[in-house]
């Protein structure tokens, strides 16, 4: 080595210090030592990469969705929203004079989870105002992909009912028939007998109720906008007698259901069964209907099997931490089993109301896909578990004591707007780090 | 002199110094009464009164006023104003009481009222406060038209209580809360889009 | 010492002032807002009979209202109006009923509410409005088709909810004559708590006060 550089110096006597200490530097050039600067560490994973395993991890969620409301009524509203939200990002960028980012394929799981939170059937047009806000001002106002300071898919959603409640709260039942799931026959009897006895109103005996039924199913020509008198035909067979005690119950109970339009299972459990005052048995026909999907609700929500297959996929895969998850649907089982109906809490019973908690609603695609959001949601370990146990805190408080049956979608959002103060709380110590007091 | 001198006033209060979208002043009744133009209009023209109104006593007593209360002062001013005004709409368009309500007694803690008594009307001459009162309600005025115009059409499809384009299904979140923000927003950031333009403009010649 | 006399003594000028102004206000104007108060009540009334009726107010207690109107046409009684509220959704729902004696629902119009636009304010929806592009001439709005569906029906019965029908101004004429013969409405979708309210405010309330004038009646 030596030899070599004296070589080199006594080779260019007169070429400049600078090039004689460069070749001698690179002469000495070690094969494998490489100075550059950093980063040092490369990973193939790449934004584009982990939105692939995303839309992936949907894909089951979709194609039940699918299964259960058919093409027209699922998978329009999913491509409108995609589109939507492509064509939003990239025109923002335009406006906004900035690098095309729709590469990146985040648009496409906003889009994809727009549409999973919107009822099956909405109007296209709805559905793709939903996905433009989501993306042009809960996400390119603040500066794109990680800006964003709440869920886009939600605010989207959010925006929507606030717009459009109405048909935001109207959800079809299945191609199967199954609205809710739940056996409300079997409950009427004892929850709304009260209702039915004192109710002196002679519009709801069964003749007449049938008889309403069977020209709605005549008028079903002229009202098609009309979904009530839709699901009223596919139910007039088999619910006649569920109509019958419901429009019983809405005539006297001061918070009445629409057993034909809306009745979501959760739907059912606020307004029904008033006050929790279930019986969990009531619930175990529903549980496997739950499970596999064929229950009302939004378009991405319905099949619980669906999005766990997704959720397990995309922790095994290491895109998202289980801890979020993990923490949501815990603390939500574990309120409500602490709150269950029956009084006990080691029996087999008093685990069939937290089972329905967390297979019903939005929850499973709540906690994998959207608390899960890794721009909106804390990046300590801990600052996740308490993000998770936070969002399962507020569904409970939301699903049992709320004005809504559904509290998902409000919990994630406020907790969105929490997760700076909880990076904040829950900063790791650095070692070595004097204490401010002693 | 004072013609000419009127018109760059008003482009001054509509314009360049819009008490909404460029001084952000009186923010919270114009969210809240910007959801029809009636309310709108009627708002504007009410708070167009009370500002010139009490800009020209506030001018006239200005000698008189301690300096330590002044704002006190100011206040009482404003707020017999504004008495006077809710006193004069409840015997002859009770309907627009009904439609603003609590909005016009709060017109005495509108920023841009004390805003400008505070800023102009105690270092100026009576005239003077009365044409800068007047042009000030007037942009606030505009700018609750042109919110009004959007809130109204994109909430209820309708303006001036009259519906626009046949089935068409109006966003209602526009006429909520939160669609006021996002009214203002939207059209603060037009605007401060368009003075960024005049100052390239400006910089090049 | 002097600094505070003389914010004292101006801030008292200034008050003493502003209070006169006031008050010279107040006096002019004090005929005009009780008039126009008593013109908007009476307009409501009026709303809920048809035209040419002669309203007057009457004393109640008891089992009445404070204060209730009855109304004549041509020396005859044609029927009462009460003023009721409930609470509906997310505000109380101010409204007034005209009944004749026999119970039956002649109007109804709201009066005051705060429901959730979009939802519940659809109690005043009106069916169609006048557009923008031609404002002047063409059909009046008319009622709102909520308040208008209560008509003809009874007030001492309990008034149902029938939900299978979609909406009243969405029915046929056969469709309505049914609802009235089983007392029911149809809802607005997705409000029908505030539905409720005015339903059940009727039956029990209004409902209460004809029986109640009924038996005064009687004796």
């Amino acid at each position: 080595m030596n030899t070599e550089a004296s070589k080199a110096q006594a080779g260019a006597p007169g070429g400049g210090a600078a090039a004689d200490a460069t070749k001698a530097v690179r002469a000495f050039d070690p094969p494998f030592l490489h100075l550059s600067t950093p980063p040092h560490i490369r990973s193939s994973l790449t934004v584009s990469k982990v939105m692939l395993a995303v839309i992936a991890a949907m894909t089951p969620a979709l194609a039940a969705s699918v299964v259960f409301f058919g093409v027209e009524a699922a998978l329009f509203p999913i491509l409108v929203c995609i589109a939507a939200a492509v064509a939003t990002e990239c025109v923002a960028n335009l406006i906004l004079r900035k690098r095309q980012s729709i590469g990146d394929l985040s648009a496409i799981v906003t889009g994809i989870l727009v549409a999973f939170n919107l009822p099956p059937a909405l109007p296209l047009w709805m559905a793709a105002l939903g996905s433009v806000f989501a993306i042009a001002v809960a996400k390119m106002v603040f500066g794109g992909l990680g800006g964003n300071f709440i869920n886009p898919a939600l605010a989207g959603r959010a925006f929507l009912v606030a717009s459009y409640p109405a048909p935001m709260t109207s959800y079809p039942p299945t191609l199967y028939g199954s609205v809710n799931g739940l056996a409300i026959k079997a409950a009427a009897p004892d929850t709304l007998s009260d209702a039915v006895s004192s109710a002196t109103s002679t519009s709801v005996s069964t003749p007449a109720v049938a008889d309403s039924l069977t020209s709605a199913i005549g008028a079903a020509a002229d009202s098609l906008a009309d979904t009530a008198a839709l699901a009223a035909g596919k139910l007039a067979a088999a619910a006649s007698s569920v109509a019958d005690t419901v429009s019983a119950a809405a005539a006297s109970a001061t918070s009445a259901i629409d057993a034909v339009s809306s009745a979501t299972p959760l739907y059912v459990i606020k307004h029904v069964f008033a006050a929790n005052a279930y019986r969990p048995g009531d619930f175990s026909p529903a549980l496997k209907d739950l499970f596999f999907g064929n229950v009302g609700g939004c378009i991405g929500e319905t099949s619980a099997l669906a999005l766990l297959i997704g959720g397990i996929f995309l922790i095994s895969i290491r895109a998202i931490d289980f801890r979020i998850p993990f923490a949501y649907i815990f603390t939500v089982f574990t309120l409500f089993w602490l709150a269950n109906g029956t009084g006990a809490f080691f029996t087999v019973e008093s685990l069939i109301a937290p089972t329905f908690h967390i297979l019903a609603g939005g929850l499973f695609l709540g906690a994998f896909f959207m608390a899960t959001d890794p721009v909106t949601s804390p990046i300590t370990p801990m600052g996740r578990l308490l993000f998770g146990i936070g969002c399962g805190a507020l569904t409970f408080t939301i699903r049992k004591y709320g004005g809504y049956p559904e509290g998902v979608s409000f919990s994630i959002l406020l907790m969105n707007l929490v997760a700076p103060l909880i990076d904040r709380c829950t900063r790791p110590k650095i070692y070595g780090e004097v204490k401010k007091h002693g | 002199m004072a013609s000419v001198s009127l018109v760059k006033e008003i482009k001054r209060g509509v314009i360049t110094e819009n008490p909404i979208l460029i001084l952000a002043l009186g923010l919270c009744p114009s969210l809240a009464v910007s959801t029809s133009v009636k309310n709108g209009l009627g708002m504007g023209l009410a708070a167009t009164f009370v500002l010139a109104f009490s800009n020209v006593i506030i001018s006239i007593i200005k000698g008189w006023i301690p300096d330590k209360v002044r704002i006190p002062c100011f206040i009482v001013v404003i707020a017999t104003f504004v008495s006077i005004l809710q006193l004069l709409i409840k015997a002859y368009v009770p309907l627009l009481d009904e439609q603003l309500g609590i909005f016009i007694p709060l017109i005495v803690v509108n920023c841009i009222i004390l805003g400008r008594a505070e800023a102009f009307a105690s270092k100026n001459n009576p005239m003077r406060s009365l044409v800068d009162g007047f042009v000030m309600g007037l942009g606030f005025t505009v700018s609750l038209l042109i919110l009004s115009c959007i809130r109204e059409f994109l909430g209820s499809n309708k303006l001036w209580d009259l519906l626009v384009v046949p089935n068409f299904k109006p966003m209602t979140a526009m006429i909520l809360a939160p669609g006021g923000f996002f009214a203002i927003a939207f059209v603060m950031g037009v605007v401060n889009w368009v003075r960024g333009w005049k100052k390239k403009e400006v910089k090049k010649a | 010492m002097v600094e505070m006399a003389k914010m004292i003594v101006a801030l008292t000028i200034i008050s003493a002032l502003a209070g006169l102004a006031i008050g010279a206000a107040y006096d002019k104007t004090a005929e005009k807002i009780a008039e126009q108060g008593e013109r908007a009540k009476q307009e409501a009334i009026k709303a809920v009979f048809s035209q040419g009726v002669v309203i007057k107010e009457e004393k109640g207690g008891g089992a009445l209202p404070e204060k209730y109107w009855s109304a004549t046409e041509n020396g005859k009684l044609v029927g009462y109006a009460f003023e009721v509220s409930e609470r509906g959704y997310s505000s109380e729902i101010k409204f007034m009923v005209g009944v004749d004696q026999t119970g039956k629902i002649l109007g109804l119009s709201v009066l005051a509410h705060n429901e959730t636009p979009g939802l519940g304010s659809r109690m005043t929806e009106v069916a169609f409005y006048k557009y923008v592009w031609y404002p002047i001439g063409g059909d009046e709005p008319g009622k709102p088709w909520f308040t208008q569906q209560f008509e003809g029906l009874s007030s001492l019965k309990n008034i149902g909810i029938n939900k299978s029908l979609g909406e009243w101004h969405n029915t046929d004429s056969a469709t309505r004559a049914k609802l009235r013969e089983r007392n029911e409405i149809t809802a607005i979708t997705g409000s029908t708590i505030s539905t409720v309210a005015v339903t059940k405010t009727i039956s029990r309330d209004v409902g209460g006060y004809v029986r109640a004038l009924n038996t005064l009646e009687e004796k």
